[in-house]
């Protein structure tokens, strides 16, 4: 069967869709259901003076700047700031959907204690008083007992000011477990690790790249900052300034990124590594690459002896004995044609950079294949370099001392004590709560996370925590995890309250965002770090001494007189302001519009924050701290960490001793379990990117606009699937898969592969939201499975049958 | 970037009047400049501006289409904050406007693009923004800088990543120092023992020209492991580094524009580099027969602090912003010999080229400038038609015969006289 869809044939079948879809009235349902959810607050027009107020986005981790219209004590419109240096006044579906939240009629109104059981939860409202007393006195006591280690706090995968402000908590206060929720960028930031030995977040000069090779990433659909990438999306075709960035897309299905690339390459599912490998072929064998850079920067390209003389295997060897074109050909699906030419147009054009592989927001790729494409980064010289791949820049903090009582020696419960791999094994926990091992969970602390709905292991979480005997959460929606929690204590949302936000995923440079709130808490609501530091108040000794500050204002102004020490960067500004800033500081002078500190805190609230333009490339030794400090196509961090680990060669499937272990390759394909045909690769799209977003009617209204498939799930399947199988456009189907199954509507879809379903990410609730509760969640048809070297989910590996409900 | 005020000599010239624009203080930047000046004494021509308003014009008129500056812009002409090299005046930008504009006007017509005008205002902030970028020093060229640490044999006193000597630090302890007035200014406070260190192993003394001390500075940030945190410059004031040459005893030897020492030369009439870090670096270079001479005459060897260093060196620099009175016999016979004479007549009307006896007293590089962006297209084609090749100036020209026309001695008997 053919697999070939261009542009023409997408508009031809959206338009399609847009027709069945408009003769079916789902659109007019969905306005029927819009006006619904807009019928209480969002039409009451309110009194009083007008103002437009500096804000932040608070619906994704890129929290873009925004300008909020008061009028009286109601914030009214949302626009994007044009100070803003990440979104430069630009804003997403979800941004401008921000007010839903705000005035969402399921929002939680007062802390709740629950005073059934975990199974059957029964809400009763309480006293602030009583929340914060309950958690304070539950951590005295455990602290007391000597069991401070056993509290868990699970927060988002941020590195802001707030998680600054929790890690040091746990610290002063004796727990190592301060555990994140997975990124979508955990892969590659694997690969950073292994290949250049830097934890720190990587980040893309998008802007200034020449040729782009996407290796399934959702670049216009969610990942990094929506915002930040729009913009660079446009200055790849801006004429005016005589130039055109090419965009090559590689991956099974025609997204909507796929859609606005220069081209499409449709990839076989789970090959990213064998076509960056098969590319990586055309650039050695025709001599493409930056030879230079991959002699003074790089380890491990040519075969290598180590200290006790045996020859490893280097990169060269190995992909110019397995990855050659036609091989490569025959296990991507992709011509060799095609390849040749993508690998000679990446060769030619510089700075060239490679992204990937298959990254979302919430869904990595994997660690080989990530290892795999990140090496074409390297070939092409485009390592810490002007349209490169870099290292985001850090805020210049202080680093505090770690108050004494948190050295303790426990290890953490996520298991990443002794290495940096940044896969935040959060769903290891689960079993380390059921075991008890290493030791007992007593508590566990939620921030705005919801792991029974987001992982693949979500019903594995959910039993977990029926064990542990204290759990609260921190939360302006009910959700899955919460529903699970003793105390729930309602957070204001983003424009009720003091917001802070560094640089966002894969954004360069260094940022630092605060707003005060816009308008008045509307209900019962207390901001968590207002919260976290009474109970530090209230804990005493090392505890209160390390956060003594009085609320989450004074602890920003006191880290706002961090960043005037530093003496460096500027207040947000105009364009014109920034380009000026840039050129100066890259020169050497500093020209700040402030004097003090207290003039940096006003005008940091004013204009929304403070950042620093300037990007240093070409500091190699920050950027590769490796064993050789070069860039290693083979890793020997992943060596080393390995030769401890007996059984890690068994688990990649390969044989001890094989170079290939520490080499970027194409790790094996899963293969169809009998009776499960079809392969069911999840999707993000960019009204609910992260998965998150399904409980606002606005984004439920456009989530699936490419089919008008709004207000439900959809499961996207090939025509030619749909008709062996009987299904028609509209059906209702029955995914399964040997972890459960789920009825959903298919949608006809020529840009999906014949092999391949997708449903996508944020719908299927059971708890919150009224409209988020609509739809199947596929987190929960996935099988539980995670790559053997950095423990991240696999989260497209799930084989499906699809039928006839 | 650089805010610079100097009162013009009215008197010097016996001019009578000053159009609007050249009179009073003139500021060339921005509200939070890194150099401030009030400097008084003689030049001829200046200009008024404001810096981010004249990146706002650059931008806004469309020279960023081809032109850059210090690499951001357009890549079809040259990047306008690296060339010409060297320290360029506004005669020497609008003479080098002035020669290249029919090939300008060529290509943009090529492209379709109508060639910009501007008013008066918008040329003076454009103006003011070339000049103080071109003042800023790039980022440097790491590779550049790598050959350099050893031909400059760094290696054989300081170590660097752990290689080279021992005797001076690991000059990785200054990666965080990014602007290189700061570099000079640590290595002249430690020049003595570096001095001596270097006549014992019988090391030359080192030259930093052009480009090398960035792209040293590049090189061995390339080599530091912690760059979190950077050390800039806060803004110079030129003001206080001219105090700072006289306090420090630099007048003693050198003269700015006649006034001060003579034993050395005169540094507002020798030419000097296009940055203030090249400015910096020239310094370093003729510190040994500086200090030589110091010691031949008992005057003590300064040190400054890093910001008194940006202060002097921002001082100097702002003296290279005015220029020197032109001749105006000179700019008579150039008028002739240059076929200006032959359009420009006395009392011409308004269909042929206008009569130039209106910029009398009010003649600077801004107006030709301006007239030459607003009304050089057509005087092209007019030119064109008649047979006429365009002319071209030496900067040194423009000035001449700036002040043949600022003194009004544009007479109908020479404007008939034609070449």
């Amino acid at each position: 069967m053919s697999f070939e869809i261009n542009r023409r044939d997408y508009l031809r079948f959206a338009a399609g869709g847009a027709l069945g879809a408009a003769t079916s009235g789902v659109s007019l349902r969905g306005l029927s259901r819009l006006n619904a959810a807009l019928a209480s607050e969002e039409v009451i027009v309110p009194g009083g003076p007008e103002n437009w107020v500096p804000s932040l986005c608070s619906l994704c981790p890129a929290a873009c700047g925004l300008r909020v219209r008061t009028i009286g004590p109601r914030a009214v419109r949302i626009q994007g700031s044009s100070f803003h240096p990440v979104s430069h006044g630009g804003l997403c579906p979800k941004g401008l959907a921000g007010l839903q939240v705000v005035y969402h009629p399921d929002r939680l109104r007062a802390p709740l204690r629950n005073v059934g059981s975990r199974k059957s939860p029964r809400w009763r409202e309480i006293s602030w008083e009583e929340a914060i007393s309950t958690v304070a006195a539950r951590l005295r006591r455990l602290r007391g007992a000597g069991q401070a280690h056993q509290v868990v706090w699970i927060d988002r995968p941020e590195r802001n000011l707030w998680s600054r402000l929790v890690r040091r908590f746990l610290a002063a206060y004796g727990s190592p477990n301060y555990l994140t929720m997975p990124s979508g960028l955990d892969a590659i930031q694997t690969a950073v690790y292994l290949q250049q030995g830097v934890t720190q977040p990587v980040a893309y000069d998008l802007e200034g790249t020449r040729y782009l090779l996407s290796f399934g990433v959702n670049l216009l659909e969610g990942w990094g900052s929506p915002t930040a990438v729009m913009r660079a999306f446009g200055r790849w075709r801006d004429a005016a300034a005589g130039r055109r960035t090419k965009f090559v897309q590689i991956e099974p299905r025609f997204s909507m990124t796929a859609a606005r690339a220069d081209e499409w390459v449709a990839l076989r599912p789970g090959t990213d590594a064998a076509m960056a490998l098969g590319i990586a072929y055309v650039l050695i064998t025709e001599g493409l690459y930056d030879a230079a850079f991959v002699r003074d920067h790089t380890f491990g390209f040519e075969d290598w002896r180590d200290a006790a003389g045996r020859t490893h295997m280097g990169f060269r060897s190995l992909v110019l004995s397995e990855y050659r074109l036609n091989d490569v050909a025959v296990m991507t699906g992709v011509p060799a044609e095609t390849i040749l030419r993508l690998a000679r147009e990446f060769g030619q054009n510089r700075p060239a950079v490679a992204v990937g592989d298959h990254q979302t927001s919430t869904l990595p790729g994997h660690p080989y294949a990530a290892m795999a494409v990140h090496s074409l980064n390297a070939l092409s010289g485009s390592l810490d370099t002007p349209g490169g791949v870099v290292l985001q820049a850090e805020l210049p903090l202080k680093e505090e001392e770690i108050p004494p009582a948190g050295k303790n020696s426990w290890p953490r419960l996520d298991e990443t004590p002794e290495h940096h791999f940044p896969g935040h094994h959060l769903a290891r926990l689960p079993r380390a709560i059921l075991s008890r091992k290493p030791y007992p969970v007593e508590a566990v602390l939620l921030h705005d996370v919801n792991p029974v709905f987001s992982l693949p292991n979500g019903e594995v979480f959910r039993q977990s925590f029926q064990e542990v005997p204290f759990i609260a959460s921190f939360t302006s929606f009910m959700d899955e995890t919460s529903s699970l929690a003793d105390l729930v204590l309602p957070a204001p949302t983003g424009l009720e309250r003091w917001q802070e936000a560094a640089s966002p995923p894969a954004f360069p440079y260094a940022v630092e965002s605060i707003s005060p709130p816009v308008i008045a808490a509307r209900h019962r609501t207390r901001h968590p770090g207002d919260i976290l530091l009474e109970i530090a108040k209230f804990l005493g000794g090392q505890v209160g001494a390390a956060l003594p500050f009085e609320n989450v204002e004074a602890y920003l102004r006191h880290r706002v007189g961090d960043l005037f020490a530093a003496q460096t960067c500027s207040v947000y500004s105009t364009r014109l302001d920034e380009a000026w800033n840039r050129l100066v500081e890259r020169s050497g002078w500093w020209a700040p519009t402030y004097s003090t500190a207290d003039e940096l805190w006003e005008q940091m609230k004013e204009r929304g924050g403070w950042w620093e333009p300037t990007y240093y490339y070409g500091e190699w030794e920050r950027t590769a701290r490796t064993p050789s400090r070069r860039f290693e196509f083979y890793s020997q961090t992943l060596a080393r960490w390995a030769s401890s680990r007996p059984d890690f060669a068994r688990a990649v499937g390969l044989e001890p001793g094989d170079d290939r272990l520490f080499l970027p390759h194409q790790p094996p394909t899963v293969e169809a379990p009998p009776g499960y045909p079809l392969l069911l690769m999840p999707i993000e799209v960019l009204p609910l990117a992260g998965g998150e977003g399904g409980h606002l009617p606005y984004l439920q209204q456009i989530a699936g606009q490419h089919l008008f498939a709004t207000w439900e799930s959809w499961l996207e399947i090939h025509p030619e699937t749909a008709r062996k199988l009987g299904i028609r456009d509209g059906d209702r189907v029955s995914v399964e898969s040997p972890r459960g199954r789920a009825q959903v509507r298919a949608r006809l879809y020529a840009g999906a592969r014949p092999e391949v379903v997708h449903l996508p990410l944020g719908y299927g609730h059971t708890e919150g939201s009224r409209w988020g509760r609509r739809g199947v969640n596929p987190m929960a048809l996935l099988d539980e499975r995670y790559d053997p070297v950095a423990g991240l989910a696999q989260t497209s590996g799930t084989h499906v049958k699809v039928y006839r409900s | 970037m650089i805010a610079i005020a100097k009162r013009i000599s009215i008197e010097k010239h016996g001019i009578p009047s000053l159009r609007p624009l050249l009179t009073g203080v003139c500021v060339l930047c921005l509200a939070t400049p890194l150099l401030t000046a009030q400097v008084q004494g003689g030049g001829a021509y200046f200009l008024s501006g404001n810096t981010k308003a004249g990146m706002q014009t650059f931008f806004d008129k469309g020279c960023a289409r081809c032109h850059a500056v210090l690499g951001e812009g357009g890549r079809a002409a040259p990047d306008l904050a690296r060339a010409p090299g060297g320290n360029l005046s506004a005669a020497e930008l609008v003479a080098g406007m002035w020669n290249h504009a029919p090939a300008m006007w060529e290509k943009m017509r090529l492209q379709r693009l109508a060639p910009p005008k501007f008013s008066e205002e918008e040329m003076t902030n454009l103006f003011a923004f070339l000049y103080s970028v071109r003042a800023l020093d790039e980022p440097g060229d790491a590779e550049r800088g790598r050959r350099l640490v050893a031909e400059k044999r760094c290696l054989e006193c300081h170590s660097l990543a752990g290689q080279g000597g021992r005797a001076g630090p690991d000059l990785r302890s200054w990666a965080s120092y990014r602007n290189p007035v700061s570099w000079i200014q640590a290595m002249w406070n430690h020049a003595q023992p570096m001095q001596a260190m270097m006549a014992a192993r019988g090391l030359s003394w080192p030259q930093f020209l052009g480009n090398d001390m960035t792209d040293l500075m590049a090189y061995i940030r390339t080599l530091a492991a912690n760059s979190k945190g950077h050390v800039y410059l806060r803004q110079a004031n030129a003001e206080t580094g001219r105090e700072l040459f006289r306090q420090k005893g630099c007048v003693s030897c050198h003269a700015i524009r006649g006034a001060g020492g003579s034993r050395a030369p005169d540094l507002g009439r020798r030419a000097l580099p296009r940055t203030l870090g090249q400015l910096a670096g020239l310094m370093w270079n003729h510190a040994p027969a500086m200090w030589a001479s110091m010691r031949a005459q008992q005057v003590p060897r300064p040190q400054f602090s890093n910001q008194e260093m940006a202060d002097l060196i921002a001082y100097l620099f702002a003296e290279r912003y005015f220029e020197m009175a032109g001749n105006a016999e000179r700019g008579r016979r150039r008028f002739e010999e240059k076929g200006c004479a032959g359009c420009h007549t006395a009392g011409a009307k308004a269909d042929t080229a206008p009569d130039l006896a209106g910029w009398r007293g009010g003649g600077s590089p801004i107006p030709v400038a301006t007239a030459l962006w607003n009304h050089g297209p057509l005087m092209l084609e007019k030119m064109r038609q008649q047979e006429i090749p365009w002319p071209r100036f030496r900067p040194g020209e423009i000035v001449d015969l700036l002040e043949f026309l600022n003194r009004g001695q544009f007479s109908p008997a020479l404007a008939k006289a034609k070449p």
